[in-house]
C-alpha cells in the first residue's frame, strides 16, 4: 500500500483548485465569443434591414430574399440571446462556486497546517507553542490562555497565556459554571452574541476519548475579526482532539526521560498482540 | 528559453504561519519559495541568491522584520526588491515604522491564502 504523502495531498489541493479556474476561464471565453457572434449578427441583422427599406417594393424577388434573410437573422439573434443568458447565468454560477471552493481550499489548508503542526514534534514545549500559534494566527485571537487539567486536584491549570500575564492566571475549579463545565462536560461553549460582553467568548475542551486533559480559554478575539467563522469552528473541533493528544504525547514522552526517547519494538509488538 | 520562474522569501519564525503562507504561495505558478527562520537567516539567504519578492514578519528573535527591512534597503544589491510585512491590526507603529522604512505593503493577521497570493501578484506584477 502507498501512502499519501503531504506533498500529494497539498498537490491535490491546488490541482482542484486549478481545474475549477480552468473550467471558469472556458466559460468566460464562451460568453465572450457569444458577445462577440451577438454583435457581428446585430450588425447584419442593422444592415439587413437598412437594404430591405431601400430596396424595391413588395414581389420584388431582392426584397423578398432580404425579408427571409432579416427573418433568418432576427431568429438567429433570439437563439444566440437565449444562450447568452443562460451561459451568463451559468457563468454566475461557477463564479459563485469558484469563490466557494476557494473559500473551502482556504479552510482546508488551514486545517491540515494545525493538525500537521500539531503532530510534528513531541517536544511538550513545542506543542504548547504549535496551539498557540493555532490559537493566535489561524483564528485571530487576542488573549486566551491554555490550561491543563490536574487530575489529583481536579483544578485547570494554566500552562500558556497571551495577552495576559500567566502568573495572574488562577487554576480553575470545575464546578465553575462556564470553564468547569465545559472541560467535566467536554462540550464547547460559545458566548451568545446577544449576550454582555463578559467572561469568555469560547472555551474549548481538550480531551481524549478516555479522559480530560484541560481547555482553552479564549477570551478575547483581534481587533479586526469581528466573529467566530465556520472554519474557526472546525480548528475547534480539531484543537479539542488533536491538541489534547499531542499534548497528552509529548507530557507522557517528556515524563518518561531518556528510556521514553526512542521506541521499543518488543513493547509495541506486545501492545498489539 | 528565458528564466520566467521568480522567488519569493518568507522570514517567519512560527513554523504555522510559515507553512500557511508557504502553501498559499504554492498556488502562483511563476513562484518558487524560499524558507527563513528570521532576519539573519534571511540575510544569509540573500546572499546566495537573487529574490523577487520578500515576505517577512515583525517579530522574530535574533532580527526582527523591521531591521531586516532596514539592512536590506540600504544594501545595494536588494535595495529594490518589494518587501511585504505580516502584521496585528493592531501592532500600527510597527507597521508605520517598516513602511517607513522601506517596506512596500502588509498583511494583518489572521492571513488568509487570496490576500496573500493577490498582494505578492500585484507587487511582482503577475495577472
Amino acid at each position: 500500500m502507498t501512502m499519501k504523502t503531504d506533498a500529494d495531498g497539498h498537490e491535490e489541493f491546488v490541482n482542484l483548485f486549478e481545474k475549477g479556474l480552468s473550467f471558469t476561464k472556458e466559460i468566460l471565453a464562451e460568453n465572450e465569443r457569444l458577445r462577440f457572434r451577438m454583435a457581428t449578427l446585430e450588425a447584419e441583422v442593422e444592415l439587413a434591414r437598412r437594404q430591405s427599406g431601400t430596396a424595391g417594393p413588395a414581389g420584388d424577388p431582392l426584397v423578398d430574399s432580404l425579408r427571409r434573410q432579416l427573418a433568418e437573422l432576427e431568429a438567429e439573434r433570439t437563439r444566440l440571446l437565449s444562450s447568452f443568458r443562460e451561459v451568463e447565468t451559468l457563468n454566475r454560477d461557477y463564479q459563485q462556486r469558484y469563490s466557494e471552493i476557494e473559500n473551502e481550499h482556504n479552510n482546508l489548508a488551514h486545517l491540515y497546517i494545525a493538525s500537521y503542526q500539531l503532530h510534528s514534534t513531541l517536544s511538550f514545549r513545542e506543542v504548547v507553542q504549535v496551539v498557540s500559534e493555532i490559537v493566535i494566527n489561524l483564528i485571530g485571537v487576542a488573549r486566551f490562555a491554555l490550561y491543563l487539567f490536574d487530575g489529583k486536584s481536579e483544578l485547570l491549570e494554566p500552562i500558556a497565556a497571551e495577552g495576559v500575564e500567566l502568573s495572574a492566571l488562577r487554576p480553575i475549579d470545575l464546578k465553575d459554571p462556564i470553564v468547569g463545565k465545559a472541560a467535566r462536560t467536554k462540550e464547547r461553549y460559545l458566548r451568545d452574541a446577544a449576550a454582555p460582553a463578559t467572561g469568555p467568548v469560547a472555551v474549548v475542551p481538550l480531551a481524549t476519548l478516555e479522559s480530560l486533559v484541560g481547555a482553552i480559554v479564549i477570551d478575547k478575539l483581534l481587533v479586526q475579526k469581528a466573529e467566530l467563522s465556520p472554519v474557526d469552528f472546525e480548528l475547534f473541533n480539531l484543537l479539542g482532539v488533536h491538541a489534547a493528544t499531542a499534548l497528552s504525547s509529548a507530557l507522557l514522552r517528556e515524563q518518561t526521560g531518556p528510556e521514553g526517547q526512542s521506541l521499543h519494538l518488543s513493547r509495541a509488538r506486545a501492545l498489539l498482540a | 528559453m528565458a528564466d520566467t520562474q521568480l522567488h519569493a522569501l518568507v522570514v517567519e519564525d512560527s513554523p504555522t504561519m510559515r507553512q500557511l503562507i508557504v502553501f498559499a504561495l504554492s498556488r502562483v505558478k511563476a513562484l518558487k519559495v524560499v524558507e527563513a527562520d528570521d532576519g539573519v537567516d534571511a540575510l544569509k539567504k540573500l546572499s546566495q541568491q537573487h529574490f523577487d519578492v520578500l515576505i517577512t514578519d515583525i517579530n522574530m528573535p535574533m532580527m526582527d522584520g523591521l531591521k531586516l527591512v532596514s539592512m536590506v534597503r540600504k544594501d545595494e544589491v536588494h535595495k529594490d526588491i518589494p518587501i511585504i510585512i505580516i502584521t496585528t491590526e493592531g501592532a500600527q507603529e510597527d507597521r508605520q515604522r517598516a513602511l517607513s522604512l522601506g517596506a512596500n505593503a502588509y498583511i494583518t493577521k489572521p492571513i488568509q491564502a487570496p490576500q496573500v497570493i493577490s498582494k505578492v501578484k500585484e507587487l511582482l506584477k503577475l495577472t
